[in-house]
């Protein structure tokens, strides 16, 4: 067990500072291994990732919308005190949900009881919501056009024949714009100096930490909700400042890991890629701390790995050679894995995906590309 | 300070979660295969893994179709299996 977790850390640390890659990536790739070794790779994936975001500035539909606080701290050399709040915020919020587990099942548990009769009016309003948050008229026209076109989409995509079609969909509409965005002209990079000057109090930390185990859990319970979606709801009600953003971003993104295993034991349903590949079967009230504890263990090795890889992250020289490179990795593994059909949504969804950054609207519109299909087949 | 609190609770963690990793195992990998087969669509898994990777009866197969030969070559599966 022990060589499996470590083994899952060292290839998710690995493959979490190579921008464009993604956990559910990794995870199909690792299908045929154990669930401790993918789970492993899976959560320092997603800690590590936190270096490709700062420093290589490589967004995935999880971390879109820490582009603009990080963007401050960069410029003014201050890069890894971004790493910090996220990499707080990951430890932060999955020990405090590991505390306060058996609460946190029952609540599970009640609110998906109470919740389940009313899912495709509480998604449908989250969606309307999400569209009317934007600060324009000019926003929230690009953002409906995105909502209808990545749902389309989606609809298609999942109703066709593709081999693991999510992995095309999403490399496309997240992975794919977000590394052409590196041939955008760009201000020149700042040195970014190892420092301790952001420092959030005592009652932010405690406020983000519960607010993104409140908004986590609830979204859990919601189809095509995503970890963006759920920061952005705990910004809004709690009105969470921008540097402390980023803890909660980062708390909600190894809590999407620990709610997904929950649900997976108490509901059966799992609401994150790579414990869709391990199969909801696996998680039983017997093994529950084991997978905690899988959990925490490679989150928490992910963190040291990362603060220390955060103080050396070495100066890229070419980083446009970099994402032609990562580019063509992509293409590859999109048309092994999922064949010629594959490449054609691959095309369609990087299309659709580089409207946000056209009209300036959030990219998690684009989680349609679930929500719609999932409405199309429940809600009419 | 951050930082140094960050590095403190991070290897906290990991020490106290290194006991239940130690001593405990990912059933994921299977259960030993006792009785008679009894869903069709498990039957049909193993009869295509034997075909495919030409497997004698009694090596062992994860539900996910890991093959796991070991000298003893037990049938292993998870619960597609009863």
């Amino acid at each position: 067990m022990i060589t499996e977790a470590l083994s899952g850390v060292a290839i998710g640390t690995i493959a979490g500072i190579v921008p464009g890659t993604h956990p559910n990536l990794l995870a199909t790739l690792l299908a045929s291994q154990s669930a401790t070794l993918i789970l492993a790779t899976a959560l320092a994936h997603t800690v590590t990732s936190t270096l490709a975001l700062v420093y290589l500035w490589y967004p995935n539909e999880d971390t879109v919308l820490a582009q603009h606080p990080i963007a401050q701290l960069s410029a003014r050399g201050l890069g890894h005190e971004a790493v910090k709040l996220l990499c707080l915020g990951n430890i932060l919020g999955l020990t405090t949900a590991t505390i306060l587990t058996p609460f946190l099942l029952m609540a599970l548990v009640v609110m998906h009881h109470t919740l389940a009769p009313y899912t495709v009016i509480i998604v449908t309003c989250l969606v309307l919501f999400f569209i009317l948050h934007e600060p324009t008229i000019s926003r929230k026209i690009g953002a409906v056009l995105v909502v209808i076109l990545s749902g389309v989409l989606g609809h298609i995509t999942l109703n066709s024949d593709i081999t693991d079609p999510l992995f095309p969909l999403f490399t496309g509409l997240f992975g794919i714009p977000a590394l052409f965005t590196q041939f955008a002209p760009r201000p020149p990079t700042r040195r970014q100096q190892p420092t301790d000057m952001v420092r959030p109090n005592l009652l932010q930390l405690a406020t983000t930490v519960l607010g993104s185990i409140v908004s986590v859990s609830t979204l859990t319970l919601l189809p095509g909700m995503s970890v963006s979606q759920a920061s952005l709801m705990s910004t809004f009600l709690l009105r969470i400042k921008k540097y402390t953003y980023l803890v909660l971003l980062g708390s909600t993104q190894t809590l999407d890991y620990y709610f997904s295993l929950l649900s997976a034991q108490t509901l059966g349903k799992t609401r994150n890629g790579a414990l869709e590949i391990i199969g909801a079967h696996h998680f039983t009230p017997a093994n529950q701390w084991l997978f905690i504890s899988v959990l925490v263990f490679s989150t928490a090795l992910a963190t040291l790995a990362t603060l220390y890889m955060s103080r050396h992250f070495p100066h890229i020289p070419h980083p446009r050679l970099l994402t032609i490179i990562v580019l063509a990795l992509l293409f590859g593994a999109v048309l092994y894995i999922s064949g010629h059909n594959g490449i054609l949504v691959l095309a369609s969804a990087a299309s659709i995906g580089a409207l946000p950054l056209l009209f300036k609207t959030n990219r998690t519109h684009l989680m349609s590309c679930l929500i719609l299909p999932w409405l199309i087949r429940y809600g009419i | 300070m951050t930082e140094r609190f960050i590095i403190i609770l991070a290897l906290m963690l990991s020490i106290i979660s290194l006991p239940v990793l130690y001593f405990s195992t990912d059933e994921t990998r299977g259960i030993e295969l006792q009785g008679t087969i009894t869903p069709s669509r498990s039957l049909l898994t193993v009869i295509q893994l034997r075909t495919r990777h030409n497997l004698t009866p009694g090596a062992r197969i994860t539900a996910r179709g890991r093959i796991l030969t070991t000298p003893n070559h037990v049938a292993f599966i998870t619960d597609d299996i009863t």
